[in-house]
Order: C-alpha cells, then sequence, then structure tokens
C-alpha cells in the first residue's frame, strides 16, 4: 500500500461495501439481533482480526514460543 | 464373496503391488496414472446398497456399503489421487507412490466398510502406509516425527478396537450404524475418531508430522486421514452435541496457532485443524443443512488444501526453503509467479471469498449453526474464517513471495531449481476445480448425501462476507508493520508426550536404574555369602550361627570395639579356612554293612513272627 492510488481505490471499496451492506434486507434469515445492525459484518472483521492478531502474538505466543532446539536439548 | 463388484480400492491395492514390478519409468508412470483414472470409472459403475459379505467368525464383513455420503467422499478421494500422482509424476522412488496407494485404497477401505471390524482393518493400514510418506523426506526430524504419528495413530486405533470390543461384548453386533452415542463403547470410539480428525487435544501429531512429510507425499496425507475421520463422524456421530462445541473451539485453535507460525507447511497444518474444525461443528448440529455443509466442506477442502500444499511444496522444491523467515524479501514473485497465482486461488478458496469453493461449502456450516440457533457457534466459525483469510490469504503469500528481509537471513540469496511441468498442471487441475465449483456450486451439490437447498449467491450473503474480508485486510494492513517473524517454535499438547516420554525416559535411566543397581548389589552380597558358607557344608551351620552372633554381639551392627567379638571372628575365620575333603567325614565302610545286617535281621525277624 505505497502509492496514494491504490490507498484511496481500497477506502472506496471499504466504504461501498459497508453502503451496500446498508441496503441490505436483514429480514428473515438473520436468526439473531447482530446480524440486523447494518455494518455489523465489517466491523466483526476488523475488530475480530484485530482480537485474533493480538490475542496470538500477546498471549500465546509469549507462553508458548520456544527457540527451535527446544526439544533436541 | 457374492456380488460382481469389484471394490474400487483393490485397484489401489493391486496398483501398489504391480507397481514395483513394472520395468522402465514410461510404464510406471502410465500405471500411476491409470490407476485413479480406472479407480474412478470403477465408482461411477458401482450400484448402491450393501454387499460384498464375507462370513467372519459369527458375523458378516460388509466390505462395500454404497450410498449418496460414501460415494461423495469416495469421489474426491479418487479425484484427489489422480491430482496427487499428477504432481508426484517426477518422483523416481516409486516406494512412495506404493505408500500413497495403500493410503488412498485404505481410505477408501474405511468409507465403504459397513462394520467395525472392516473399518479398523482399513483404518490400521491408513496409518501404516501414511507414515512412509513421512518417512521418505529421509531426514532424522522426519524420521522422529514419523515414528510420534505412528505411536498416535496406533494408541487411536487401540481405542477403537477397545470401543468395538465392548460393542461386541455388551450389544453382540459389529454394524457400524449411527445413532449409538452416549453408550460406554460409543466414547471409545469416538475417541478414537476423534485422534484421527485431529480434534484439540489430540492434534499435534497433524502439525507435527505433516509439516515433515515429502513434498509430493504431505499433498496426500492433507487429503485422507482427517476427512475419513470427518467420514465416519458423520455417519455414526451426526447431532453429538460436544462436537459442534469441539469443532468451533478446534475451529479457533487452529486459527491463532498458525497465525504465529513460520514454517509455511505448519502453518497450513494448523489450518487443516481448523477447517475440520467446521466439518466436525456441522456433524455436531446435525441438522441435514449442516450434514450437507460438512460433507460438502470435506470435498472443497480437499481440492483447496491439497493446492495450498503443492503450491508451498513446488516453492520448497524449487527454493529449498520452507519458513517464512527465510523467504521474506527475497523477490519469490518475480521467480514463481504462476506458483503464486495458484496458491492464491486456493488462499481465496479456503477464506471463503465469493466464486471460490471455499464460499459454497464453508457458508452452509456457517448459515446451519445460524439456523439452528447456534448464535455463539455461528460467531465462533465467523471469527475462524476472518484468521484464516488473515495467515493463509494475507500472512503467508505477503512473506512468501513480497515481504521484506528478516533477521538473520537478510544476507541469504536464494538458489532456485526448475519446476517440473507435472507439478504446474497437477497445480493447474487443482486450481480450475476450485474455481469450477465456487462457480457452479450445483455439480457438487447434485451429490450431496441429503435434501437441503442452499443459496450461496444470495445479494446479502455475498456483501457481508464481502465487507468482512475488505475490512479484515484493512486490520492486516494496518497492524503489518508491527508483525515480526522469528525462527521459532510453538508448544503444542504433543508437548506433554515428547517431554512426558523425555523425562520418563530420565527417571527410568536415573533413579529407577540406581535403585535396580543397588538392590541388585544386595542381593549378589547375599549370594556370594550363601557361596561362600555353601563351600563346606558340614561347617556351614556352624558358620552361620557364629555370623548371627556376630551381628547380635556387635549390637546390630552398631558395636565395634566388643571383647566377644574378637573370638567369634577368630573362631569363623579359622572355621571357613577348613575346606571341605570327602575323607575327612567319611565313616569306615563296616558301620554301614553292620547296620544294613541289624535292619534285615529286624526285618526277617517281624516277617517270620507274623
Amino acid at each position: 500500500m505505497k502509492s496514494k492510488g491504490k490507498k484511496i481505490f481500497f477506502g472506496i471499496a471499504l466504504v461501498i461495501v459497508v453502503a451496500l451492506d446498508f441496503y441490505t434486507p436483514h429480514g428473515e434469515e438473520a436468526a439473531h439481533f447482530w446480524w440486523q445492525i447494518p455494518g455489523f459484518d465489517a466491523l466483526y472483521g476488523f475488530i475480530g482480526c484485530f482480537i485474533l492478531m493480538l490475542f496470538a502474538k500477546k498471549v500465546i505466543y509469549p507462553l508458548f514460543s520456544r527457540r527451535e532446539d527446544y526439544y533436541d536439548r | 464373496m457374492t456380488g460382481s463388484v469389484l471394490p474400487p480400492y483393490i485397484y489401489y491395492f493391486a496398483g501398489a503391488l504391480l507397481l514395483p514390478l513394472l520395468p522402465g519409468r514410461f510404464l510406471k508412470r502410465l500405471l500411476t496414472l491409470a490407476v485413479p483414472i480406472v479407480g474412478f470409472i470403477a465408482l461411477l459403475q458401482i450400484p448402491k446398497g450393501s454387499y460384498d459379505l464375507i462370513p467372519f467368525l459369527n458375523y458378516h464383513l460388509t466390505l462395500m456399503r454404497v450410498d449418496k455420503l460414501s460415494l461423495i467422499f469416495s469421489y474426491v478421494f479418487v479425484i484427489m489421487s489422480f491430482i496427487g500422482a499428477v504432481y508426484a509424476l517426477h518422483i523416481k522412488e516409486e516406494g512412495q507412490m506404493v505408500a500413497a496407494f495403500l493410503y488412498v485404497g485404505s481410505t477408501l477401505g474405511v468409507t465403504f466398510a459397513g462394520d467395525y471390524f472392516s473399518l479398523f482393518f482399513f483404518w490400521e493400514i491408513m496409518a501404516g502406509a501414511s507414515v512412509f510418506l513421512i518417512w521418505y523426506n529421509r531426514t532424522e526430524a522426519s524420521v522422529k516425527a514419523g515414528y510420534r504419528y505412528l505411536l498416535v495413530h496406533i494408541a487411536g486405533g487401540c481405542l477403537l478396537l477397545a470401543g468395538i470390543l465392548i460393542q461386541i461384548s455388551t450389544q453382540h453386533s459389529i454394524a457400524f450404524n449411527p445413532g449409538s452415542f452416549g453408550s460406554f463403547a460409543s466414547y471409545f470410539i469416538l475417541a478414537g475418531f476423534l485422534v484421527n480428525a485431529a480434534v484439540p487435544p489430540f492434534h499435534p501429531w497433524l502439525p507435527d508430522a505433516y509439516p515433515m512429510g515429502t513434498i509430493t507425499g504431505s499433498v496426500f496425507l492433507t487429503a485422507y486421514t482427517t476427512k475419513s475421520a470427518v467420514y465416519v463422524l458423520c455417519r455414526g456421530f451426526a447431532g453429538a452435541e460436544v462436537l459442534m462445541w469441539l469443532g468451533a473451539i478446534m475451529a479457533i485453535y487452529g486459527v491463532v496457532y498458525a497465525f504465529i507460525e513460520v514454517d509455511m507447511r505448519k502453518l497450513l497444518s494448523y489450518h487443516i485443524v481448523s477447517q475440520v474444525g467446521y466439518m466436525v461443528c456441522g456433524v455436531g448440529i446435525g441438522t441435514e443443512l449442516a450434514l450437507n455443509g460438512s460433507t460438502a466442506h470435506a470435498f472443497c477442502h480437499i481440492l483447496y488444501k491439497a493446492l495450498l500444499f503443492m503450491a508451498c511444496g513446488a516453492v520448497i522444491h524449487v527454493t529449498g526453503k520452507r519458513k517464512l523467515t527465510e523467504l521474506s524479501g527475497k523477490g519469490l514473485f518475480k521467480i514463481m509467479p504462476f506458483t503464486l497465482v495458484m496458491y492464491m486461488i486456493a488462499a481465496f478458496s479456503i477464506s471463503a471469498v465469493p466464486l471460490f469453493n471455499g464460499f459454497i461449502s464453508k457458508s452452509m456450516v456457517v448459515a446451519a449453526a445460524g439456523e439452528a440457533h447456534h448464535g455463539l457457534v455461528e460467531l465462533m466459525l465467523h471469527l475462524a474464517s476472518i484468521g484464516t483469510f488473515l495467515s493463509v490469504g494475507l500472512k503467508l503469500p505477503y512473506f512468501a513471495w513480497f515481504g521484506k528481509p528478516i533477521a538473520p537471513h537478510e544476507e541469504e540469496k536464494l538458489e532456485t531449481g526448475k519446476l517440473p511441468l507435472n507439478m504446474k498442471v497437477a497445480m493447474g487441475i487443482a486450481g480450475f476445480l476450485c474455481i469450477a465449483l465456487g462457480v457452479y456450486p450445483d455439480v457438487l451439490y447434485r451429490i450431496l448425501p441429503f435434501q437441503a437447498a442452499f443459496h450461496p449467491f444470495a445479494y446479502g450473503h455475498v456483501v457481508k462476507t464481502m465487507g468482512m474480508l475488505l475490512f479484515t485486510l484493512l486490520a492486516f494492513l494496518i497492524y503489518l508493520p508491527k508483525i515480526s517473524l522469528h525462527d521459532r517454535i510453538n508448544l503444542d499438547t504433543d508437548w506433554f508426550y515428547r517431554m512426558g516420554a523425555k523425562r520418563l525416559y530420565r527417571f527410568v535411566s536415573g533413579p529407577m536404574d540406581a535403585f535396580y543397581r543397588n538392590m541388585q548389589g544386595r542381593f549378589t552380597r547375599q549370594v556370594d555369602f550363601i557361596a561362600f558358607v555353601a563351600k563346606n557344608p558340614y561347617t556351614a551351620p556352624t558358620l552361620l550361627k557364629l555370623g548371627i552372633q556376630h551381628y547380635i554381639a556387635s549390637g546390630f551392627g552398631v558395636l565395634k570395639n566388643v571383647p566377644d567379638l574378637e573370638i567369634i571372628d577368630t573362631h569363623f575365620k579359622d572355621l571357613s579356612k577348613k575346606a571341605y575333603s570327602d575323607d575327612s567325614y567319611k565313616r569306615p565302610v563296616g558301620i554301614g554293612v553292620m547296620l544294613s545286617i541289624l535292619f534285615l535281621s529286624i526285618f526277617v525277624l517281624i516277617y517270620m513272627l507274623r
């Protein structure tokens, strides 16, 4: 994402996808209330991704990461 | 055997037997390609129903149970064997292909088995044949990983056998039928299945062994063991709610571990755990839509996961590097653009991007979770989906083909070899199938085992999926500068048996061995003493008496300067020097003669008097 053009293009894609979601009927197929929130998927994707990355890097990695020859010593 | 139809796996076993006997590479290659084709033709012609019954003890083995569920799994197994065979066509060692054919054949055997005996038989061949695909890599690490793989599968097989035997003794039946969950036997059988399905905490054999296999062998490994386990779960344990939760947890578990992995094939192996999680979850939900979803996902997963392994295998074949830390910043996209395109097709498939095959199958399971009102499970599966796109769709390709050089590998230059044509062709076939199924899902939906309508391309569904994926990409791009990779390994539940075995060994060789030597020393001293005393049987009682006296006089070994002790000891020494000699203890012959005459006379006297 070095060039400005790419950034703008990507930004527009994000806006369009969220905007489209506002015009999507959230009717009978939504079994749970959170699917009725417009843009919930986008928000969940964004926050979920951060949660996963941070949980893996900040919790699991420091706890369980070892030197490569750990089992050979 | 009744019925005239040969089971399709016979062709694979025959191929495995024939392959080493054929002269010349051309014929061998021809056979390698012919076996899957013949197998597929045979598969298209087998009639439905249960047949090929063999009497065994007091039971009947059902070698062929052909219905929609076993057929769809066997279709993809056979298709995959063709792709794998093309990918491995340049390999000169036929042993790998023999192992692969035995492996595929036994998996088909499991798929068609209608009873637990034949299931167990093929189940064990599967483990025994597949381990050679790891051992053929011929490194020390793969030999060790292979042994661990084999041990875990033998343990799993023992659990299965225990369950089968309990079932026979309680229900007097070997039939492999659904609806048995809840009985004592079913817990063992389920545990045996869960080992092969790589459900945590039984999963570490998979990310341990699959990255250690040969480049071509690992492609086979990804397809069969876990998916045949999904099949038997589908068959026997549909609707067991515990599986739904295990599946959802394992989907996230695999994703989290994958994100911190740097070995490409290990990262992908954790994603097998994650993807099989969807299938196990679908089995646990147990509705018709969910079971269709699990089946369809197994079908699609085999294709795209094989393609992922083929693409990463191609990178390893060409560069000799298997870690992202070694590849990052080396400009691989200039060297291997075709492989990158193929990889991205598979990555988009596994990430469930619309028009790729993962989209049409994964969303079935997720939708089934929502439809069955398991909101939390649905969210967990969505989260795993996000993580899949994050690791397989973004992180791995970014660092493998692009990225910046990473310490301590900045200075290393990539030495690249040539990619054989057959590997490209195999990737092309798999890539084509991934897209074809993504665009025309009806081909797959028509052969699904249950009647449950599903329309993946609903407008709202596509928009929501794209929103989730694009914002995952946004989060990744924001966090990317902070992602650092290191040459490290991550501990998993295999720690318990790897370190456990090490510690057990240390305990046995240390304290246990010392105890053994100590006890042995004590006993040897007693034996020595008895041997010493027994040198002269005549003095032995006196010596023993003196020994006990010494023991008592010295206050049970505590006192030293006791006057009596000296007397006893001198006596003991003198006596012990006295060697045994026959002559010194012999009595004259006359006494013996006299005694015998005396007894004889008494006997005669008594006899006469009566």
